[in-house]
């Protein structure tokens, strides 16, 4: 081949000349695979180890809970009859007041009153559902001890050898004050491990279980486990239908396996889909390094590509030299990448090795990081490929005649920018000039600022989003100062009592009563379909409406997202209503649907008052007059009520969301230092590709008397201003595309439609600023002129 | 070596006797290696006030290290320059891009405009950084520059869009566009064809005879010949210098002589 060695000399001096990008191209590739092998392992390994602990633990297809007693001899007739019952068992549950659980030990010394979880004590299953040490060994506990969540050990940090301390209302003949537990140890719960599920289990022996059940007494409520093992597990939702038409005890919420799997892995889902983001934007931005790179150089070599055409070169041979020489790059950015992915998949699955224990698919999990980074790597050789028909462009002629091929295609400066104008100053003119002049060399740069912004951005927001008070109106509720949730094993006269005692509180500016009753309904497939309907004023503490509006008159209804698509419902479908065991049925027409991540997500709401007679829960929600505390009022009404759940949104959100709202938190550390270093990196790349290509101007620049420090504020400005530009863009992406995006994400969990709501000091002040600061100190980092680089040298290059 | 070969009568009126004994630029004992290789061996260098040196040398001499030495535009290892009463070798960087806006102006053999400005933008461009007078006079000044160099015409267009001899008298109007105390000029003509080079010249000449001071390194006999004197460099030292006078013809002659001797 003529020319073989110039045409390696060639490469490999390009290679050299732009060491730095070389490098950045590399660590690009690296972040990609070992994110990419993180999440696969993330993803892999969650949904793995949710499956293994339900499988070990014996977790039930069907639960159905229930407050009152429960009739055994008609539960066991109708197990006995229905092929689809494996097993079943009814299993009490002692709830007790989160405030009478009292942890001490070293260093600790808290109730559970905070937590905002209904605590029941129970004691170890015989047949499934059992609850696990963290060796997955089924715990039989010993007389005298108790073992606590491990989401408790890791929330309140409790050790074993604690003593759990439940009081009661008072000593009475037979009935100790108090009773002592040794913590003896932490579960895995594969119900309830999850700060999603909103009851916790706290294993005794039965002997203890007797014994807190007497110290406690009235105040503590027994709730029974209504619990079925399938035949066929994917014959849930008929068993469903059935167990209601069969008219068994149903006061209470309905789970199934699905939503067990869905609340475990939950967090780790969401943590998942921000890293696979952040891959993809990853990859996104070591395409365009390369094709940045390698567009550069090109320009640079434009004289040597054009001899060795003019010799007789083929543009078939140059292109696979430059080929082979980056995917090189990408294939040790690759490996790097694969070798540092355990370290950081072994952080992301701290919580679900502790929470589920062991996934048994560790070796899957490598192979599909492994199949990624091979992706990766070919993503970035088919973009070299693509990139290197610019090779084809250039004309040995041209390039020999001039030494580039771009001498005619300079753009006129601007008149408002000229020099002679002497608007801007010198350094300012020139320093803004070029971005009109080059605009598609700038263009590169200004995506990358604009993704990492983006990356910067969202997260936040998703974070300002999740943990703001509105953000409970994602959650099928309105904003309120008080919420009072009544669970139907309470008397039922209480929602009453408390609904007139709000209307004479002086305190109180207005407050609405909403029942939740239980009804049924035929989907769009024939199938029947559970509905909790919520009735009553729900115009004065409104929700969000993804789309359609509020019911307001008493033949509309409006549907979760999840509830919609599970009866293939929309706006302007009719659908009608039944109550469970006969009773009017309602004909409805859906005007609205909308977000929500409790009870499942499905959930619907109407203004008709219900003809169902089985009322699953009421909610009282109620704003104090201006002038009042609203902690001080929602205080009050938790220690009148002990046995019901008070909170205030806040209160409310952080129960509900807290899991989440950590980890976005997490997710917005990491992606603040990926967004960071991506703009370093770029502007490092960017600023050394750039002066390299503009030495002969820079050396003129110096030898007509330009001080360093003066070119330097050139190139500082543009990369200022490009940086402005993109955070600006940045910023409208998060807001528009990003809560687009974490609605898609979310909707898994019945989230659709999410309006981000931006931390102003945070998203347009802090950010930025430390964005700027980053990129500031970068730029005059990498502009700053090396030791032996002299003016008479560059010139004479 | 530092022989002074016979000084003729000269026509031209010398610049010691325009301007006074008072030099321009004083050099003395300049050393400069590049890495073991010393490219100059101590060379000392008067120019007086208006006064014209062209610097000639074989390939390797020294002819452009010299220059650039003595522009500031390379730093020397040994030895003294001053310009205007100004020591350049103790400066630092900044310091002497100042001094290079101040005092120098530059011609080079490539014409080093940039390329997105204008001919008016790039003359004004140094004057614009320092704000030396208002926009409107800077482009008055750049403006009659032009006009006496004949492009007064070009003062929109685009460096890629005019020729090379009217880009390298765009260079001198920007060389000049400051007043500057001296010119230096690296082969100004090196890439112009004859009749641009003597466009070019006659210009530098004109600046020269209003007593713009000139150092030009050239391997054009016909350029040296318009000089008042000229070095010769050769092996890093100055081997000969030629004080000029007579009519063009002669000095062509006595810079071609010269060069024979010295073997350029």
């Amino acid at each position: 081949m003529p020319g073989a060695r110039e045409l390696r000399t060639l490469t490999r001096n390009a290679l050299r000349r732009s060491g730095v990008s070389a490098v950045i191209l590399v660590a690009f590739v690296a972040l990609a695979a070992m994110l990419a092998g993180a999440a696969a392992a993330l993803v892999v390994s969650a949904t793995g180890a949710t499956e293994a602990l339900m499988q070990r633990a014996r977790t039930p297809h069907y639960l159905q809970m229930h407050t009152g007693p429960v009739d055994r001899d008609r539960m066991a007739a109708f197990a006995e009859q229905n092929p689809l019952v494996a097993q079943w068992a009814v299993v009490p549950m002692l709830t007790v007041d989160g405030a009478a659980v009292r942890i001490s030990g070293p260093g600790v010394d808290t109730t559970l009153a905070d937590s905002l979880q209904d605590n029941s004590f129970v004691t170890q299953n015989a047949e499934f559902d059992f609850l696990l040490d963290t060796d997955d060994r089924v715990i039989q506990p010993a007389p005298g001890t108790v073992w606590l969540p491990l989401f408790y050990r890791e929330e309140l940090g409790l050790a074993t050898g604690n003593v759990v301390t439940v009081t009661g209302p008072g000593a009475t003949a037979g009935t100790p004050a108090q009773t002592r537990l040794v913590v003896a140890g932490f579960l895995r719960d594969s119900q309830m491990n999850s700060s999603y599920a909103s009851s916790k289990r706290l294993l005794v022996a039965p002997d203890d279980l007797a014994a807190v059940q007497r110290t406690v007494a009235e105040t503590g409520t027994i709730e029974q486990l209504i619990q079925f093992r399938l035949t066929d597990p994917a014959a849930v939702g008929t068993f469903e239908v059935q167990y209601r038409e069969a008219g068994l005890e149903a006061g209470g919420p309905t789970i199934t396996w699905s939503l067990f799997t869905l609340v475990n892995s939950l967090s780790e889902g969401i943590t998942a889909a921000i890293v696979i983001l952040v891959t993809v934007l990853l990859v996104a931005i070591a395409l365009l390094c390369v094709r940045f790179t390698l567009l550069t150089t090109i320009e640079q070599d434009q004289r040597q590509i054009g001899v060795l055409k003019a010799v007789g070169v083929r543009g078939r041979d140059l292109r696979r030299l430059y080929t082979g020489r980056y995917l090189a790059l990408a294939v040790a950015g690759a490996l790097l990448g694969v070798a540092l992915a355990p370290l950081l998949s072994r952080s992301l699955l701290a919580r679900v090795d502790l929470f589920m224990g062991p996934s048994g698919r560790g070796g899957w999990a490598l192979l599909v990081g492994w199949v990624l980074a091979a992706g990766i790597v070919a993503v970035v050789g088919l973009s070299v490929r693509r990139t290197l028909r610019a090779l084809d462009r250039v004309s040995p002629v041209e390039a020999l005649r001039s030494g580039t091929a771009a001498a005619g295609r300079v753009r006129r400066t601007p008149r408002w920018l000229s020099v002679s104008r002497g608007r801007l100053g010198a350094n300012l003119s020139l320093g803004l000039a070029d971005l009109g002049r080059r605009p598609g060399m700038y263009a590169v740069p200004l995506v990358i600022f604009t993704l990492a912004s983006f990356i910067l951005i969202v997260p936040q927001n998703l974070y300002s989003t999740v943990t703001a008070p509105g953000f409970i109106t994602h959650m099928g509720a309105g904003v309120s100062d008080l919420r009072i949730d009544i669970r139907q094993t309470a008397d039922p006269r209480r929602a009453g009592e408390l609904d007139a005692a709000l209307a004479g509180d002086p305190q109180v500016a207005r407050h609405s009563l909403l029942v939740t009753a239980d009804y049924a309904a035929t989907a769009a497939d024939g199938t029947d379909v559970r509905l909790k309907i919520e009735s009553g004023d729900l115009a004065m503490f409104p929700i969000r409406y993804a789309t359609g509006q509020q019911p307001s008159a008493p033949d509309q209804l409006a549907l979760s997202t999840m509830q919609a698509q599970q009866l293939g419902a929309r706006v302007g479908d009719p659908v009608v209503v039944r109550p469970p065991g006969g009773g009017q049925p309602l004909a409805l027409t859906v005007v609205g649907i909308y977000s929500d991540v409790t009870n499942g997500g499905r959930t619907a709401k109407m203004v008709a008052p219900h003809t169902s007679t089985q009322v699953m829960w009421s909610t009282l929600l109620a704003d104090v007059v201006p002038g009042a505390d609203p902690a001080a009022v929602v205080g009050a009404y938790a220690a009148a009520n002990p046995d019901l759940r008070v909170s205030s949104v806040d209160d409310y959100v952080q129960a509900t969301m807290g899991g989440t709202a950590q980890v976005l938190r997490d997710a917005s550390v990491i992606s603040l230092l990926v967004g960071l270093a991506i703009a370093a990196l770029i502007t490092a790349l960017f600023l050394r590709l750039l002066l390299t290509a503009d030495s002969a101007r820079v050396a003129t620049l110096r030898a007509l008397g330009f001080r360093d420090g003066q070119i330097r504020a050139q190139y500082a400005i543009r990369t200022v201003v490009l940086l402005l530009v993109g955070v600006v863009l940045g910023a409208v992406l998060a807001n528009t595309v990003g809560g687009l995006l974490a609605g898609l994400l979310l909707s898994g969990v019945g989230l659709t439609r999410l309006d981000l709501i931006a931390n102003p000091l945070l998203a347009w002040l802090a950010t930025p600023a430390v964005l700027l600061l980053t990129v500031a100190v970068t730029a005059y980092a990498s502009t700053r002129p090396g030791a032996d680089q002299s003016i008479t040298a560059t010139m004479k290059e | 070596m530092d022989k002074l070969s016979t000084a003729e009568r000269t026509e031209q009126p010398g610049p010691a006797e325009r301007t006074g004994p008072a030099p321009a630029l004083v050099a003395t004992g300049i050393r400069k290696a590049y890495g073991d290789t010393e490219i100059l061996h101590g060379i000392d260098l008067t120019v007086a006030e208006g006064e014209f040196v062209a610097v000639m040398g074989p390939s390797g001499s020294g002819k452009s290290t010299l220059l650039h030495c003595l522009a500031g535009l390379d730093r020397v290892d040994a030895g003294s320059v001053r310009l205007a009463g100004i020591e350049l070798t103790g400066l630092s960087a900044d310091e002497l891009a100042d001094r290079r806006r101040e005092l120098m102006g530059f011609v080079f053999q490539q014409p080093t405009l940039l390329r997105d400005l204008t001919l008016l933008d790039n003359i004004v461009l140094t004057g614009a950084l320092d704000r030396i007078g208002t926009p409107a006079e800077r482009t008055a000044h750049a403006e009659a520059l032009m006009a006496r160099a004949g492009i007064a015409e070009l003062r929109d267009r685009m460096p890629g869009e005019v020729s090379g001899g009217q880009l390298q008298r765009a260079g001198v109007c920007r060389a000049l566009q400051r007043d500057p105390r001296i010119v230096y000029g690296d082969e100004p003509t090196g890439a112009l064809n004859s009749s641009a080079a003597r466009e070019v010249m006659d210009l530098l000449v004109e600046f020269n005879r209003d007593g713009t001071t000139l150092v030009v390194v050239t391997h054009d006999a016909a350029v040296a010949a318009r000089a008042h004197r000229v070095v010769f460099l050769r092996d890093g030292a100055v081997a000969e210098e030629l004080l000029l006078g007579g009519q063009p013809a002669e000095r062509v002659t006595d810079v071609v002589d010269a060069m024979r001797a010295v073997g350029v």
